[in-house]
């Protein structure tokens, strides 16, 4: 399965998300500074590689983790990659398409805009990283629902699948 | 292989594009055929970001529209990065945006269309696709050779 976090610029709600899930960041405590901003891809792309579908790595169920900005468009962006798994005929369960938006506060907002727009790293990312810090126990417990949900199924089905072929 | 034409919604320029792809209308034949053409000025805004199937060429190639809005740069990158996670070699599809296309008159007949002023933004419609047709056919002609002869 591939699931792809996406949020306005792909720089930071989704890339924590996707750190979350993939276990880089911690779930009994929330991270340092320096924890989130050595994440790769955090408060890095630019408004020009917005739409770019980035992989961030595997997670223990062997799903692939992607993140991805999609600014203001997430019911057309949803829209045009169900369509897509249509027309090449895939299962729709094979892409999983998780939105981080409703988890952003104003401070990410603020620090987003003044961080990638502005050009302003220096007053921008710690704004950004307050504001993910204020909102970090809701993506945890978002990643943790997808991951029960569905993390939990696929491998539940691969153990049947597993018990058919043993039979 | 797979042609996708973008625009606002998918079912005004993009449609004219396709149609003009797949030679169900020409620059002679004017505007008159446009709402005969499947899917021209029928939206649901809804639905915009799913593609939508116009029909198959002479080179078996689907041609397919798809609304974005104003972000068609966005989707495109988006696009080429799904259909590659689906594993399609580069030369299988195809991303073409017309936005650069899409007439002033087009734009302010959908903004009608959404205060449900429906004849108004019709005659609009109608006005800003004549414009597109020109302007298409000589946007079109630049991807002529990689559409036809991939």
């Amino acid at each position: 399965m591939r699931i792809i976090y996406h949020c306005y610029g792909g720089a930071h709600s989704s890339v924590t998300a996707a750190a979350i899930h993939l276990g880089w960041l911690p779930t009994d405590h929330i991270p340092s500074n320096m924890e989130l901003e050595q994440l790769p891809y955090f408060d890095r792309p630019m408004s020009q590689e917005h739409g770019n579908i980035r992989l961030m790595g595997l997670d223990e169920f062997d799903n692939e983790i992607f993140i991805c900005g999609r600014r203001n468009a997430a019911k057309v962006f949803e829209n045009l990659a169900r369509g897509l798994t249509e027309i090449y005929r895939l299962p729709p369960e094979q892409f999983l398409f998780i939105d981080v938006m409703p988890y952003v506060n104003w401070k990410m907002v603020l620090g987003g805009f003044t961080s990638r727009k502005m050009g302003w790293a220096w007053f921008g990312r710690p704004v950004i990283t307050r504001g993910v810090k204020f909102s970090y126990w809701k993506i945890v417990n978002l990643v943790q629902r997808v991951k029960i949900i569905y993390g939990y199924k696929e491998s539940q089905n691969d153990k049947k699948e597993f018990a058919g072929g043993e039979a | 292989m797979k042609v996708f034409y973008l625009c606002r919604t998918g079912h005004h320029t993009s449609i004219i594009a396709a149609a003009l792809h797949l030679g169900m209308i020409s620059l002679e034949s004017g505007d008159n055929k446009l709402y005969d053409l499947k899917g021209f000025d029928d939206i649901e805004f809804k639905d915009i970001g799913k593609p939508f199937f116009v029909g198959t060429d002479s080179f078996n190639t689907e041609i397919y529209t798809v609304g974005v809005w104003n972000d068609s740069q966005i989707m495109s990158r988006a696009i080429n990065d799904l259909v590659s996670l689906i594993g399609l070699r580069r030369g299988e599809w195809q991303v073409i945006d017309v936005s650069p296309a899409v007439s002033r008159l087009t734009v302010a007949g959908l903004n009608l269309k959404k205060f449900r002023l429906k004849p108004l933004a019709k005659a609009l419609v109608s006005l800003g696709a004549r414009r597109e047709i020109k302007r298409l056919t000589a946007y079109l002609a630049d991807y002529q050779e990689t559409i036809l002869y991939h």
